[in-house]
This record gives C-alpha cells, structure tokens and sequence, in this order.
C-alpha cells in the first residue's frame, strides 16, 4: 500500500514539477515571439559613431587597496 | 513664399532626383542631368522668380490670435493648386497634378543644411521590405497582413544635428577579486580589493540628433546608423520628387541628447578594459568635452503609414542601407496558444525525461 502511494506522490511531483517547467519555457517562448514585433527602440549610446583610432588610455592603473580573508567552518556530518 | 519645380528643358516634365542613377531624372522623357549643371540652372532661376502672388483671404472670417502662426501657404507653379502646409515644410508635392515642389525660402540663411545623404533606395524596395517584415512573425494577427493598405508612403529628408567632439575622460572603479578554498575544517573566501584609473581621450563624429518633433526620436534612432561616405554637400536638387522639412529643434536643444549618447557610450569604452576582476563598480567619472561643434544635415527616410483596428501604424526605412523598422500588434489569442502549446509539448518531454531518469536510477 505505502509503496503505490509513493509511487502516486512521486508521479504527482513528477508532473507538477514538469509542469511548472513547461510552463515557464512556454511563457519564456511566447515572450520571445512577442518581442520580434517590436523593432523601434531607442539607442541611447553612440558607439557607432566613435572616431576610428582615436581612443587612447594615457594612465591605466589598478591600484591594491586591501584584502580580507573570511573563514567559515564547515558543517559537522 | 517662393518654391522651385526643376522642369526639365526637354519636355517640361517635372524632374526628380533618381537614387539608382544618383542623378536628377525626368520621369517623361528620361533625360538625365548633372548636378553641376543644375546648381547653374538653379541660380539662373532665383533671378527670373520675381513673382509675388498675394491672395485675398476676405471670404473667410479672421484667425484668432496666434491660430494660423505654424501655417503657411503656397501656390504650385505647375497648377497653380494653392497647398498649406507647416512652417517647417520644405518640399512636398502638388496634391492635385504630384508636382515636386522645393520651398526654397525654408533653406535660406542660417536654416540651409550642410550635407545631405541621397536616398539610396526607392519606393518599391520599401514595400518589399515591409513585406519582409512582416514574414516570420507568428504572433502577427493574420488579418493585418491580410487585409493591410498602406495608407501612404512617403520619402522625407529629415533634419539632423549631427555632433563631432572630443572626449577627455577619468574614470573610477571599485574592483575585487575573490579566492575561494578549504581545508579540512574550514572554508576560506580571500577578497582583495583594486582602485582602477582609466585616463584618456575618445572622439566621436556625426553623432546623429533627430531635429524635427513630428518624428518620434525612438523610431528615428531605431533607423540607424547612417554612413556618411554618402553625404554630399547640399543642394535643393536632391529635394525634388521628395518631402522635406526643416528643423524645429535647434541644436541648442538636441545637444543634451547627444552629451547622453557620448557619455553612456564613453562610459562603455572605458568600462571595457578593466579585466581580470571578478566584480567592478563604477565610483566616479569626470567627462570633459574639447572641439565640440554641430552641423546640420538632412537624411533619407521612407515613412509608411497605415491603420488597423482603429490604431495607426508608422513604419520606417532608412533610405541608405534599407534598415527597416516599426512596431506590429499582438494577436493574444495566437499568444496564448503559442504558449499553451510549447507548455504542452515541454512539459510531456520534460515528465517522460523525468521518468527514464528515475527508471535509470532505479537499475542502477
């Protein structure tokens, strides 16, 4: 008897969770398809339009401010 | 106001600029012409355009105060069909015999562009391309591709301020790298933290403003970017066989738009080549501008507009690279059955891939 109700109780859990994972590519699908329909948006840098060759870096520095160690134990089996 | 119609000196027929040829083209006789020799022909006509044509407004009643200030008024030299327009129109054609027609007082002084891009592209390309912009597009309601009637379409210049500057730029960030390990007892996180200073300079040109208000600014960023290999210095030739307005914004005004484009664009860049950290946080930025300066240009778009269900629907071509844009509506029925179907399909795999899996287990 306890064996066929977990076999009901996994295969309930079984569906809802292929469920929630159909659903969720499903919307994720449909979402997809829907933004191909907006193609007007607004382009808010101009990298198109840099000048070519004229970015230079003249002071590049990664300076070392501090460092911190945190030790956490681990959980006892 | 005076306007321009270029005959053309073998028929008579109104002259177009045609983008295949790059050339003015009489539509009749299909005699082409130069530039060149239009610029002469040009000026020769500003001398004979003397005419005044003064209209009695006496059988209507008075405008109101500051009614009809946007409005202007002009008279087709072909047909003489009086058209109203804006103060911004600078070419259009005759509604009544489809006259090209350049306003040419709207380019005088202070408001005459300084290059033009061509249109590259004619109108029938821009139908294909809407119809190929509507292919692949599931959620489309079928019925607006069906039963779609281009209201109208249109080629325009429309009026940029396009902005070359320097940048002079210090950049700030707060970068870490993290190390992780452990022994038998413990687990270590070991964080060393970094000031990056990024200094240098970066320059952008014809960053591209759009200066009319009748043209919604995402819809004309969206048509971007434009080359300006093509860009020729203007000439009111280019205008004919298209609508044209001047600019309603002054540059003054677009700037802001474009100091936010140079500045996110800026910040990108420079954000770019701090490598080799696990996390880093912009702390501050100094962006100082050099050599800035405007110019004002026209570019080619197709506009195609068309109405369905009662809402309009603005769709745009770029008339140099054929760059094709414009929202579609949703059909939610097809929404919510594309979603129910893929749910369906994905959630019988994803049972049926459970169940192996458990079966595997289970031998195993």
């Amino acid at each position: 008897m306890e064996t066929v109700i977990e076999l009901v109780g996994g295969m309930m859990g079984s569906v809802i969770i292929a469920l929630i994972i159909g659903v969720i590519v499903g919307l994720l699908r449909a979402l997809y398809l829907k933004g191909q329909l907006t193609s007007v948006h607004q382009n808010d840098t101009a990298a198109d339009y840099t000048k070519t060759g004229s970015f230079s870096l003249r002071t590049n520095k990664d300076i070392f401010i501090g460092t911190k160690t945190e030790k956490t134990a681990k959980p006892n089996d | 106001m005076a306007e321009l119609q270029y005959k053309c000196p073998c028929c008579g027929g109104a002259l177009e600029f045609n983008s295949s040829v790059q050339k003015v083209k009489c539509p009749y006789c299909d005699t082409e012409f130069e530039m060149e020799a239009l610029q002469s022909y040009d000026a020769s006509l500003d001398e004979e355009h003397k005419e005044d044509f003064t209209w009695q407004t006496t059988p209507g009643s008075e405008w109101g105060d500051g009614e009809a200030d946007g409005m202007r008024v002009y008279v087709c030299k072909s047909c003489g069909g009086e058209i109203v327009g804006d103060e911004n129109m600078a070419a259009t054609a005759c509604p009544y015999c489809d006259n090209p027609i350049v306003m040419m007082n709207q380019f005088s002084g202070i408001l005459k562009p300084d290059c033009v891009i061509p249109f590259k592209l004619d109108k029938e390309t821009a139908k294909k391309k809407l119809a190929e912009h509507f292919k692949g597009k599931k959620l489309l309601p079928k019925a607006f591709t069906k039963d779609n009637h281009i209201d109208e379409i249109k080629g325009i210049y429309v009026p940029y301020w396009l902005f070359d500057t320097g940048v002079d730029a210090s950049m700030y960030y707060k970068a870490t790298k993290v190390k992780t390990w452990e022994d038998s007892k413990y687990r270590y996180k070991k964080t060393d933290t970094y000031r990056c200073v990024r200094e240098g300079d970066i320059a952008y040109e014809n960053v591209p403003v759009d200066g009319s208000t009748k043209m919604p600014d995402d819809l004309m960023e969206s048509l971007e970017p434009y080359n300006m290999k093509d860009a020729v210095d203007f000439q009111t030739a280019y205008l004919a066989g298209y609508l044209a307005d001047k600019y309603d914004v002054d540059s003054d005004t677009s700037i802001n738009r474009a100091n936010e484009r140079i500045k996110k664009a800026t910040e990108d860049t420079f954000r770019n080549t701090v490598k080799g950290f696990n996390t880093v946080t912009p702390s501050g930025e100094s962006l100082r501008f050099h050599d800035g300066h405007a110019r004002y240009a026209l570019y080619p778009v197709w506009l195609l507009n068309t109405t369905w269900n009662g809402e309009k629907y603005v769709f745009a071509m770029n008339g140099q690279t054929g760059k094709f844009v414009g929202n579609l509506p949703c059909d939610k029925g097809l929404f919510w059955k594309s979603m129910l179907i893929t749910t369906a399909i994905t959630s019988t795999l994803a049972f049926f891939g459970m169940c192996l899996f458990n079966c595997i287990g289970g031998i195993f």
